[in-house]
């Protein structure tokens, strides 16, 4: 039999083997023997170059011998360890007569639109929380180009999107002084699934409540990442004739846990669409205001004794650019800034920005705090210790 | 008479041979159907594993204190390759001329008149040659359980920090 070349290497294999209870016992340059405890007490042999002509054959023996100890297909054990460091959310489109496990062209082609298009909106959100009525942000276009489709699963109809996910101890460290922006890559398509996840949850709450949502609870749920867009693209797949249901479900990576208050699984027939149609057609003549999120780390932090408010730089990506971000922010806020510089912890921030090309970006804080897209974010460890002075000014 | 063996016969005699050998060694076994990667045979015990390519012959060519075996390059080469996870090992069987005597039958026993040799290639130098290289099969390394034993002590090394250094 002809092995194909193996969709991971060794960092998914050794990720995967970790999170599912094996530990290494020895290892070389080339190779690493790794053990579970148990009554089989089985030890598999982890290959450690990719480019060696045996790489294909000890990934198979690998991949079977976990299939064998998981009581798992071969298939399904090869996909978990090549998406361990991917979030996959699954658009299953399900009907009574997609009993055989196709879909009509017309329903199928709007169910692959529409995962860009969810896509797309909630990138959107994720860089500011308002409608963008086909004026999308480049960066959402693009992110929506980075995220890969997975294969198609029978069953119903299930389309899976692969977007990257980053095991927290692979973020920052404590006091980190500038931000990677290669993680903050990664971090993007992580908070963007975590938007989806939210607005989506959000969306599904309305729609299976016993009254009809009020304007201001409609409003309330752009800031958790509803856009009229996101509406639409839900609306166009679940109204297409051969699709009855639409489920998404978030299989998050198993390296980094779930973020905090996102469902694992939302769910919409034709009745919730007709409520989605109504926060939709709101959504559509609402007024916006511009509030922008950015995303990164805390890389400054000033404030004199007798002062109200504390001076805190934060360092992001603004249009793929390293900016520091300079911001007054309240006791409360300033200790939150000083936990999350303390622990290497990301944090969003919300507010109005203003980044003139070659001045000094600032902005307007309405709310600040870890970034709720990753774990490890909790402030629970916060002491009440006086707030730490960082430098005069 | 003798009679000249079919390729997938001598294959199919060296498999059984190394799967008596290993069976007795307690070890386990991977048949690989299709050779893409140089190897006929992976052999296991405790997530160790060796990668054996395996040679029949009929008529083998004796050379002092041994046997010889021309490789071809890009076998070897995959064989030799230092980035490997287990040892590329040539395992050379030698069986009768005359195929009818490859296996005789005895009241509490069949007796397979096979014998091999091996050969470690894992670490080994560049061909000097094109198309074929020259494998030294020493007489003193037949192709035995203890000898697969040995096998696994080198597939033990490339499991230390220093694994690269083995060969």
């Amino acid at each position: 039999m002809v092995h194909p070349e193996p969709d991971f290497g060794p960092e998914e294999i050794r990720s995967y083997l970790k999170v599912t209870g094996w530990t290494p016992v020895s290892g070389g340059a080339v190779a690493e023997l790794w053990r579970l405890p148990g009554p089989s007490d089985e030890v598999v042999l982890v290959p450690m170059k990719p480019g060696a002509p045996d790489f294909t054959k000890r990934a198979h023996i690998l991949i079977g011998d976990l299939a064998r100890v998981e009581s798992r297909d071969v298939r399904t054990v090869q996909d978990a360890v090549a998406t361990v460091f991917n979030d996959v959310t699954d658009l299953h489109a399900s009907h009574p007569t997609l009993s055989d496990g196709s879909i009509p062209l017309e329903s199928g082609y709007e169910l692959f639109i529409s995962a860009k298009r969810l896509r797309v909106a909630s990138a959107a959100a994720t860089i500011r929380r308002q409608g963008h009525f086909r004026n999308f942000p480049i960066r959402a276009r693009e992110q929506a180009r980075d995220v890969r489709l997975g294969q198609t699963r029978r069953g119903s109809y299930i389309v899976p999107i692969i977007s990257q996910a980053r095991a927290p101890e692979d973020v920052y460290s404590p006091g980190q002084d500038r931000i990677d922006v290669g993680v903050e890559e990664t971090l993007f398509d992580r908070r963007v699934t975590a938007t989806m996840s939210r607005a989506l949850g959000v969306l599904e709450e309305m729609a299976g409540a016993d009254r009809e949502p009020t304007p201001s609870e409609i409003t309330d749920s752009v800031g958790e990442g509803v856009s009229y867009e996101l509406c639409q693209a839900l609306s166009k797949v679940v109204s297409a004739d051969a699709v009855g249901t639409l489920a998404v479900i978030f299989n998050w990576s198993r390296v980094a846990a779930p973020p905090p208050g996102t469902p694992p699984l939302v769910e919409f027939n034709q009745a919730a669409i007709d409520v989605v149609d109504r926060v939709s057609a709101q959504l559509k003549t609402r007024i916006y205001t511009s509030r922008h999120l950015i995303y990164g780390i805390v890389t400054d932090l000033s404030r004199h004794p007798d002062d109200e408010t504390g001076r805190v730089g934060v360092q992001t990506l603004i249009n793929r650019r390293v900016r520091t971000v300079w911001m007054d922010l309240r006791d409360a806020d300033y200790h939150a800034a000083v936990h999350c510089h303390d622990t290497g912890v990301p944090v969003r921030v919300q507010g109005s920005l203003t980044s003139p090309p070659g001045g000094q970006a600032t902005m307007e804080v309405d709310d600040f705090g870890p970034d709720p897209s990753l774990m490890g974010t909790s402030l629970d460890t916060a002491t009440d210790a006086e707030t730490p002075q960082r430098r005069d000014v | 008479m003798a009679t000249e063996a079919t390729s997938w016969q001598k294959e199919q005699v060296s498999r059984a041979y190394v799967h008596v050998l290993a069976t007795q060694g307690g070890y386990t076994i991977c048949d690989w159907n299709v050779d893409k990667d140089g190897v006929d045979m992976t052999l296991r015990t405790r997530g160790l594993m060796v990668d054996v390519q395996l040679k029949c012959t009929q008529s083998p060519r004796v050379v002092r204190g041994g046997y010889s075996f021309d490789l071809d390059i890009e076998t070897y080469d995959k064989l030799r390759d230092p980035d490997r996870s287990a040892p590329g090992h040539l395992a050379l069987l030698i069986v009768p001329p005359d195929v009818g005597r490859w296996v005789t039958h005895h009241p509490e026993s069949i007796v397979l008149a096979c014998h091999g040799y091996w050969a470690s290639l894992h670490g080994a130098g560049e061909a000097r040659s094109k198309g074929t290289t020259a494998i030294s099969l020493p007489e003193h390394q037949p192709l035995t359980s203890k000898s697969i034993g040995a096998m696994f002590d080198t597939a033990r090394q490339l499991l230390s920090p220093a694994g690269r250094e083995v060969n």
